[in-house]
């Protein structure tokens, strides 16, 4: 039975072999030190088995043979590790060392150290109440199901039918009447405590909402609170907690713009976090469409004196759908169509509360948008008289002026050259002062 | 006749020097009363040189002399003639005293069923002595936890300052015939007929006293079986009213309401070799292969920074490969790789530190382990044998041997009298820690395939469950050794389990995750509660066995759930309050 294991035991020696070692083994010396060879690395092996089942993975790595040859009092001169596994020859090529990098003395002091990392102790919710949360901490509902699966094939009985006719029953539960079994997949989406404490001072801050005098504050608590360090954990409820704070929001506030301000400091805090910024790429489909209403609708909520058109909230709406589009309208080439051919649609139903949100989210597009989307309607509009301003307007201090507004927008984004805008802005004072008079 | 009661009282003097503290309180009560009997038992063979020798030698050695000087100098100028003087009013007082009555001593009854099962395998001579000598008053509690001064016990049954022949018949009613001090064999009843015959008219006698009137239990000549009444040896004040707190508010756990899980995840510690949770769920312990041992004090604030709950223990100088945390969280004992055992102080944030370093043997120890109820812990190492350490003690109390291979894991069973091991050679064996000789192997439990790994005993100690290297993870009945169920499920190594505080959960962590078990069942089925005392193995108990009511090698009945993760687990804790707490390291990153 050994022949084979003297036979390798041989070819091994021809392997190493060297001055020491005879390059061939007498085939009786191989086939007693066969079995003894085969008994001690079974001896280490088995140790440096039990050493890996020390590790949290049970994974059977260099370095726990190394740790049972040195149990066995066998120092390991040289050999495979886990770590390192450079090695070059020196000498007359039958010495062995380690490959160690040869650094520059100066560019290792002038280099930044890399810190290492701060040894932490992450604690979470893997269940609640027998019940796996869907948190990002815990697997997939999707492996959860393949591991359940997994379980009712293990522990049914040998006769069970593989395709049993299983129900769907009340919250979950998996019935096969058959065999009288029943599955509960334990899973529930609750959202992790650092999203629902970030949520509680979320609602906290929006709290004083109802006290005008405190509007101000609110203001400036939600980009304060959204700029905070490690938001970076409550990514995944992003989502959920602006919609729990547009809806606290509403609640509170129903009766001027504030509250649409306020979810627009909201959503520009939220957008302003490189962190919490992209869950909200799963929502665009709910967050578009209400900036887009928000610029170019013509009734936005109630007047208010101060900013009877709006501006402001037009203004910040206008340059977050600016920054949507700018970050995803590569991606969804669609989306940046249809929220265009609105603001198209806006610009030509002339001078009304929707024009000037229209305007402003062509500036905020830049050159190139308000030459392609802009200048090429100016004429078209001075020629058949659309641009009459709107008589509410007048005197606004929002809107002074179309003639304003677009001398703003062109020249904020240098459109054309100056002669041009100069020109139009010629015509437009012309057609403005016809209008007036 | 009275050397082999010296031979025999040199034994019994030596077995109870050796045994656990926890007995040898107690035990030792008798070794005063024998003493001065086995003397005069010399005596009356007038063997005088060799009673004057035995006074002289053992008493010093064992510090009997509590006595007066006065009364030392009448026992050492005893003579034969005094001794066997009549009328008895001739003779010393003290002396008469010493033959005539019995001495009393107090003791719980797992410690006197030991000294049943010891005196049951000594001479019947000495057997006979000690009925003679002793007077043993069953308690529940054991002695230990009672002060000595409110004891008011070690002293001679009946005080009689003058002694007359009509006294005599106030004397106890098995003493009333005339002393022999030979004794025989062929009047010898068995140790536990004679106590009970003691014990019951002394509790006749002490009807009227006020406090132990309950606890003169008959003892029962048999050995029985019942789940330990109370720790042994009590915790702090503090601890106990903090662990009540927590119980008081726990939730039942059962198949039907399944705990709450608690994941720990250690991130950036390096490579990784054991983990241990606290039964607080307030420490978290994580040791290295490089035999530093991180330790997380969750007491701290939630804002503190991340290294003020944070702190390392160092000292090993190689993996550590175990970790055990003391129950009351003050201590916490580590092995390593090279045969090191060191104790920590762990719970405190004043002083921490290394406090002791045991080492028995150059090869890796495998396992550590604390007793239930602290003082004990116990090791498994590569050489194949688990031993038995006192915190206090430098030496090793016990070696248990017996394993082809490694010892993998070694507890103390909840009674804190019995070891359970499991090694690599696919058992798990039980000895009893009280027997303290090679004889103390009780069962193998060897059904498994591969090494067993890890081995709990649930609260109660009604069952044990085993792990093994394929994930299959047997349930045992702790007193027959009887196999009850194979739970099959972890598709890898079991990493660690434990019971819930009611016994009815399992909770076993592998690479796979977390599963739960229903143990309800199995628990109805273990024939007995928990055992203070194993009788050698017996056939006909099989016999009469309940049946189970499922096959042994797949119970998919008793799976409750299973909760994978994303990060492999080692360690797995259920809290006083019931909460499970699942440990694991990030293995994502390394160093």
């Amino acid at each position: 039975m050994s022949s084979h294991r003297s036979v390798a035991l041989t070819a091994l020696a021809q392997n190493v072999s060297s001055e020491f070692i005879p390059t061939e083994l007498d085939d009786a010396v191989a086939s007693i030190m066969a079995d003894e060879l085969q008994f001690r690395l079974a001896n280490v092996l088995s140790l440096a088995r039990r050493f890996a089942y020390q590790s949290p993975d049970n994974k059977l790595t260099a370095d726990d043979v190394n740790e049972a040859l040195k149990t066995r009092n066998m120092n390991v001169v040289l050999g495979p590790s886990s770590r390192s596994s450079r090695y070059r020859t020196i000498g007359n090529g039958d010495t062995y060392c380690v490959a160690d990098d040869v650094v520059n003395i100066n560019e290792l002091l002038n280099s930044d150290p890399r810190r290492p990392a701060e040894p932490s102790l992450s604690v979470h919710w893997l269940a609640v109440t027998g019940k796996m949360p869907a948190t990002n901490e815990n697997v997939s509902v999707e492996a959860l199901e393949r591991a359940q699966n997994d379980i009712v094939e293990t522990i049914l009985p040998e006769d069970f039918d593989a395709n049993p006719p299983v129900t769907q029953g009340a919250r979950g539960a998996l019935t096969d009447a058959e065999h009288g079994l029943s599955y509960i997949l334990h899973r529930a989406r609750v959202m992790p405590q650092v999203s629902q404490e970030f949520l509680h001072r979320v609602k906290d801050a929006l709290k004083p909402l109802a006290d005008e005098s405190k509007r101000a504050e609110v203001e400036a608590a939600l980009p304060k609170l959204c700029a905070e360090l490690r938001t970076h954990r409550v990514s995944d409820s992003v989502p959920f907690i602006v919609r729990e704070a547009l809806a606290t929001i509403m609640k509170n506030l129903a009766d001027d713009l504030f509250p649409i301000r306020a979810a627009c400091s909201l959503l520009a805090a939220v957008w302003a976090n490189s962190s919490l910024r992209p869950p909200l790429e799963s929502s665009l489909q709910e967050v578009l469409p209400a900036l887009v209403t928000m610029v170019v609708t013509e009734t936005l909520g109630p007047y208010d004196p101060e900013d009877i058109t709006g501006r402001d909230v037009r203004e910040e709406a206008a340059k977050m759908l600016a920054e949507v589009l700018f970050q995803y309208g590569g991606k969804y080439p669609k989306m940046q169509e249809s929220a265009f051919e609105f603001v198209r649609e806006a610009l030509l139903a002339g001078p009304r509360d929707g024009f000037y949100g229209a305007l402003l989210v062509v500036g905020r597009f830049g050159e190139s948008s308000v030459n392609a989307d802009l200048v090429p309607l100016l004429p078209d509009l001075l020629d058949k008289g659309k641009l009459k301003p709107c008589p509410r307007f007048l005197g606004s201090k929002a809107f002074p002026t179309i003639e304003s507004t677009l001398m703003t927008v062109l020249q904020r984004c240098q459109v054309a050259d100056a002669d041009t805008r100069a020109g139009l802005g010629e015509r437009l004072s012309v057609a403005m002062d016809a209008e007036m008079l | 006749m009275s050397s082999v009661i010296v031979g025999q009282f040199v034994h019994f003097s030596e077995w109870v020097d050796n045994s656990l503290e926890f007995n040898k309180i107690e035990l030792s009560e008798l070794l005063f009363p024998l003493f001065i009997r086995t003397y005069l038992h010399l005596v009356s063979d007038r063997k005088i040189d060799q009673a004057k020798q035995f006074f002289n030698d053992i008493g010093t050695q064992h510090s009997f002399f509590t006595l007066s000087d006065d009364e030392i100098a009448r026992f050492r100028a005893l003579t034969y003639e005094q001794l066997s003087a009549a009328p008895y009013d001739k003779r010393d007082d003290l002396i008469y005293k010493w033959i005539k009555y019995k001495y009393r001593v107090r003791m719980g009854a797992p410690v006197r069923e030991l000294l049943e099962q010891k005196l049951s395998a000594m001479e019947p001579a000495f057997r006979e002595v000690v009925n003679e000598t002793v007077s043993i008053k069953m308690i529940k509690q054991t002695t230990t936890q009672l002060g000595r001064s409110q004891r008011g016990w070690g002293r001679l049954s009946v005080e009689l300052p003058t002694v007359d022949e009509d006294s005599r018949d106030t004397v106890h009613p098995t003493l009333k015939d005339d002393h022999r001090w030979v004794s025989n064999p062929e009047h010898f009843v068995t140790c536990a007929e004679k106590m009970e015959e003691v014990l019951t008219e002394e509790a006749e006698e002490e009807e009227d006293e006020e406090d132990d009137t309950k606890a003169l239990q008959p003892p029962r000549r048999r050995h029985e079986f019942r789940a330990p009444d109370m720790p042994r040896v009590r915790m702090p004040m503090a601890v106990q009213e903090r662990i009540l707190a927590m119980v008081n508010h726990a939730d039942h756990v059962s198949a039907n309401s399944l705990p709450s899980i608690c994941q720990f995840t250690a991130l950036n510690v390096g490579p990784t070799s054991s983990m241990t949770i606290s039964r607080f769920g307030d420490l978290a312990m994580v040791g290295s292969r490089r035999g530093v041992i991180s330790v997380w004090d969750l007491n701290q604030p939630r804002d503190a920074a991340p290294s003020a709950n944070r702190y390392t223990l160092v000292g090993h100088s190689s993996m550590v490969t175990s970790l055990s945390l003391s129950a009351d969280n003050a201590l916490l004992l580590s092995s390593d790789a090279e045969g090191a055992v060191r104790m920590w102080l762990a719970g405190s944030s004043e002083s921490r530190g290394q406090v002791a370093r045991r080492e028995g043997c150059k090869c890796p120890v495998w396992s550590v382990s604390w007793s239930p109820y602290g003082l004990y812990y116990v090791t498994g190492s590569h050489n194949g044998t688990a031993t038995l350490w006192n915190c206090e003690r430098a030496a090793p109390c016990m070696h248990f041997t017996g394993h082809l291979s490694d010892v993998n894991d070694a507890i103390i069973h909840t009674s804190g009298d019995i070891v359970v091991t499991a090694g690599a050679d696919a058992t798990a064996r039980m000895f009893d820690t009280r027997v303290g000789s090679n004889s103390c192997h009780l069962y193998t439990l060897s059904p498994h395939t591969e090494a067993a790994v890890k081995v709990r005993a649930s609260p109660d100690g009604r069952v044990l469950a085993t792990a093994d290297m394929n994930g299959l993870v047997m349930i045992w009945d702790t007193r027959m050794g009887r196999l009850l169920a194979t739970l099959n499920g972890h598709t890898a190594a079991v990493k660690d389990l434990d019971f819930s505080r009611s016994g009815t959960l399992l909770s076993t962590v592998a690479v796979d995750g977390v599963r739960l078990w229903d143990m309800t069942t199995l628990r109805s089925l273990a024939r007995v509660p928990c055992t203070a005392s194993f009788p050698q193995y017996e056939p006909e108990d099989e016999e009469t066995a309940p049946a189970l009511p499922f096959s042994t090698n797949s119970v998919p009945e008793l799976h409750l759930s299973v909760y994978p993760t994303k990060q492999p687990l080692l360690a797995t804790r259920f809290t006083y309050s019931d909460v499970l707490i699942a440990g694991g390291v990030f293995t994502g990153q390394t160093e």
